[in-house]
């Protein structure tokens, strides 16, 4: 029984320190990130790479999700809605799913997917193959110049990105509109922009922002926790997006409570 | 030989651990500036952790790490990057950035420590210190394509291209063939010269041999010996030591010279 | 080397670029479709209620948007205090009598707020008052038709306009139903001060009073019943008295009658010429035997007369005895008509129930219907 008490208090008072030494770590990125700009940037290369990598590349994927999703939900809005006179909320259902929730959230999966998973690997292999002591040697701060351009590409990476969403998925609808029953881009156009609001705007790009970080962080975090052994390195990526997934939901709850308030 | 009335380096009582195993207790020792140290030990000693240590790569569980007296701990942003451009270190494997070209990984230190100087600069400098080591083939190829050996020598090259005052090397000569342990010899010749500061750890008993200012033994976490090379291997106390006893067969020479047997051939 | 790699640095550059000119340009539209940057004149003005008003709430004439809730607000006298803004664009329409439409959807659908432009000349100034519809100056407006205000075409709101009476006077009604059971219910638990409660609780001396008068409606029936009697008997006496005499006056009548029939066969004999008149004048005739009868016919004639006379004496008594026993009867009558009465109430009373109904209900004479012309009032 003692024993068993004694497991979870020291499980306990370790996944506290883990808790404080992973915000330490996050107020570290922060601080380096506020500097990043002043010096003559080492890590700029990086910067670009990362957003060549997270942003650029993610469009592809991106773009075809949004412009399934306004489809589809133009085409299920139109099935439902005209049954209740209700065909002008069709406008307002795309802008709270396209630009509010699931645009923001589903961007974030995507990045999480892919650039979440080969942040934490390879941060974990540079922890591996002592090349973080490398950069240490040479006097480099790791965080300054490996966290730091990642933390700042996919944080605007996930706000592009969440832009060329918005567009694409508004798009899709309106091709399926002109599908089912044409309608003047005009008119389709400024009916989306009466009902768009600068809200709705500024919500979906917090939300997207707000994900960007919490996937560089906890991403880098994960690699960076890599101690030894090169099977560590997988763990390191699973862990990094279980742990991303689960928090960019509970942020998206929140700051949706937040606006709704 | 220019001698520090102060070490450059030196441990203190400095405990260090890796993997949850104690690897160095309560070790002690003085690294002098302008010479070369060259501590040997069996496998699993602790040499490795020692010069991290040294270096400031490992954070000690206890103890401190001085440079030039003044706690490597107590370092500010300034001071560690000071420190760093007065040293360098050379890995055991290499260590090189897989992320980046042979030119990257050696232009990255200049770009740190020489922001003065241009692109053309940076990689001019970074040739010379290549074909210094030996390694001649193309600076865009990533260290993934390089053999272990020329990984170890262009690891080499990056640590010389800022030209420290300290170097750190751990076993830079493993994985080298006759004809690259030779460069590396000649290089630690010149370092010693131009009376550059040099602490490594190594089995091979032909670098002690041939360019140890001061001998050290680790075993099991401590450092028993250590001192001026010829003290340590003309003690009798030391004879027990198998390493110490090796050293003394080769017998007395001038430091640097080669051995007669060198000679013949 | 990939082409994306060698030009990464173009390629992100684009790609921020257009993204960002993407974001700008729908915030630079959003502001021109939102008006952003556009004059707005604003106006106050008062509504009962505040419910489903907000800022910002569209405020629409004939479909069209032509301005926007500013602010509501509730002042120390619990009015609702709002301000709002109409367009540039729309400006020139808030001309004087235009008023303001809260209009609630009847089925749930929220509200709108209505502008119906007035008919004046002048603009309204920017700041000034603008009367709600449902205002006394708003209905003032409406009534005098001064500002243009479109037909509702909404058959829901026709039709629930019709039904919303009968809503009301079945909710007055359920409401009145609710607020007796309530009263009965305080009355029968003793609780009640009213009519109800006070019957409850002198139940019983009512029940005694009630007994008293089934006492006092026996008596009566009884003296009825005693008075019925003898009127009874006095009615059979004088009934047999007037069947006696109107058998002697059925034998006078039936002497009467056999007169008659001889005096018209005498009127027919002597009618005929051939016949009775010479067979009377016949000194063997009729008439002579009639005339010289020694006064038999005469004595006969005579006799029936006082026979006649002693009937209509008779009849005559009857009839006086008859008049001088009507009061009687009349009294009597009356007593047994105001006993009934009597009677009546009580099982009127016990019928209706004093508990509910408050008490025997007053009798009320019913008016003659028929008035002279110089009865009316003018």
């Amino acid at each position: 029984m003692i024993r068993f008490l004694t497991n979870i208090g020291a499980a306990a008072i370790e996944k506290i320190r883990n808790l404080l030494y992973g915000l330490g770590f996050f107020f570290n990125v922060l601080k380096e990130t506020t500097t990043f700009f002043r010096k003559r940037q080492v890590g700029f290369k990086v910067l670009v790479m990362q957003l060549l990598f997270t942003g650029f590349e993610a469009l592809k994927i991106s773009a075809v999700m949004a412009l399934a999703i306004g489809a589809a939900i133009n085409v299920i809005g139109s099935s439902f809605l005209p049954q209740f006179g209700q065909s002008k909320l069709m406008y307002s259902i795309l802008i709270v799913i396209i630009t509010r929730e699931l645009g923001p959230l589903l961007t974030a999966f995507i990045v999480i997917a892919r650039s979440g998973t080969a942040i934490a690997t390879e941060l974990g292999t540079m922890v591996v193959d002592h090349e973080i002591e490398a950069y240490l040697s040479v006097g480099i701060n790791p965080i300054a110049y490996l966290v730091v351009p990642r933390f700042l590409g996919v944080v605007l990476s996930m706000g592009i990105l969440s832009v060329y969403f918005n567009l694409f998925g508004l798009l899709g609808s309106y091709i399926i509109v002109q599908v089912i029953k044409p309608l003047n881009f005009q008119e389709y156009f400024g009916n989306l922009l009466t009902i768009l609001s600068v809200g709705d705007v500024v919500s979906g790009l917090v939300k997207a922002l707000v994900f960007g970080v919490i996937i560089s962080v906890v991403s880098t975090f994960q690699g960076f926790s890599v101690a030894r052994a090169s099977t560590e390195i997988p763990v390191a990526g699973i862990k990094a997006v279980g742990q991303s997934f689960i928090l960019c939901i509970i942020a998206d709850v929140a700051i949706t409570l937040v606006q709704y308030a | 030989m220019a001698q520090w009335s102060e070490p450059i380096i030196e441990l203190s009582h400095v405990s260090a651990s890796s993997g949850g195993f104690e690897i160095l207790r309560d070790a002690d020792a003085s690294f002098y500036a302008g010479e070369i140290t060259v501590v040997m030990g069996s496998a699993g000693a602790g040499k490795s952790t020692l010069l991290k240590a040294a270096a400031g790569l490992v954070v000690p569980d206890a103890g401190t790490v001085k440079f030039f007296g003044k706690s490597i701990a107590s370092f500010n942003r300034k001071e560690e990057l000071e420190f760093r451009r007065r040293t360098s270190y050379v890995f055991q494997d290499a260590a090189l950035w897989a992320n980046t070209s042979i030119l990257g990984n050696l232009t990255l230190p200049l770009s740190v420590h020489c922001a003065w100087m241009n692109a053309t600069e940076m990689e001019r400098a970074a040739r010379v210190v290549a074909e210094k080591v030996g390694y001649l083939e193309s600076l865009s190829m990533r260290p993934a394509e390089l053999s272990i050996g020329e990984q170890k020598l262009i690891s080499l090259a990056r640590a010389l291209v800022t030209d420290p005052e300290l170097v750190f090397m751990d076993d830079p000569t493993s994985h080298l063939d006759e004809d690259a342990v030779d460069r590396v010899f000649g290089i630690l010749g010149e370092l010693k010269m131009r009376d550059r500061t040099v602490i490594m750890v190594t089995n091979n008993s032909d670098i002690a041999f041939r360019h140890a200012d001061r001998l050290g033994i680790v075993r099991d976490g401590v450092i028993p010996i250590l001192g001026p090379y010829d003290e340590i291997v003309n003690n009798e106390a030391h004879e027990f030591v198998g390493i110490v006893s090796r050293l003394k067969i080769r017998g007395e020479r001038t430091r640097g010279e080669k051995t007669s047997k060198e000679t013949e051939q | 080397m990939k082409f994306r790699i060698r030009y990464a640095d173009q390629v992100v550059g684009v790609f921020i670029v257009i993204a960002l000119v993407i974001f700008c340009g729908i915030i630079v539209l959003l502001g021109m479709n939102q008006r952003w940057f556009a004059k707005n004149y604003s106006f106050k003005t008062r509504f009962e209620s505040g419910a489903g008003v907000s800022a910002g709430t569209a405020i629409v004439m004939k479909g069209f948007p032509v301005g926007k809730i500013a602010k509501v607000e509730l002042d120390d006298e619990n009015r609702v205090d709002v301000e709002f803004v109409i367009f540039d664009t729309y400006y020139p329409k808030v001309r004087e009598y235009s008023l303001i439409e809260l209009s609630v959807s009847p089925i749930g659908l929220g509200t709108q707020i209505l502008f119906h432009p007035g008919k004046g000349e002048n603009l309204i100034q920017p700041g000034e008052f603008i009367p709600e519809a449902s205002s006394p100056d708003g209905a003032a407006i409406v009534e005098q038709e001064l500002a243009e205000i479109p037909p509702k075409d909404d058959t829901v709101t026709r039709l629930l306009a019709n039904v919303n009476p009968l809503l009301e006077d079945v909710n007055k009604i359920v409401v009145t139903a609710n607020r007796t059971l309530t009263e009965v219910n305080r009355a029968l638990a003793g609780q009640s001060t009213g009519p109800l409660g006070q019957s409850i609780v002198e139940l019983p001396k009512t029940m005694r009073g009630v007994n008293e008068v089934v006492g006092n409606v026996n008596d009566v029936v009884v003296n009825v019943n005693g008075t019925v009697t003898d009127a009874k008997a006095q009615v059979e006496t004088v009934v047999s008295q007037v069947s006696a005499l109107m058998a002697q006056t059925s034998e006078l009548m039936a002497s009467v009658q056999a007169i008659t029939g001889n005096l018209e066969a005498t009127t027919e004999a002597m009618r005929d010429p051939t016949g009775l008149v010479p067979r009377l004048l016949d000194p063997q005739g009729s008439i002579k035997t009639f005339l010289d009868d020694k006064n038999a016919i005469y004595n006969k004639v005579t006799s029936m007369m006082t026979e006649i006379e002693k009937s209509v004496k008779s009849l005559s008594a009857i009839a006086s005895s008859l008049n001088d026993e009507m009061p009687k009867i009349a009294a009597i009558l009356n007593e047994s008509r105001t006993a009934l009465r009597q009677a009546q109430d009580v099982l009127q009373g016990l019928k209706t129930n004093p508990l509910i109904s408050g008490g025997i209900p007053e009798r009320s004479e019913q008016q003659s219907l028929y008035q002279s012309m110089r009865g009316g009032e003018y």
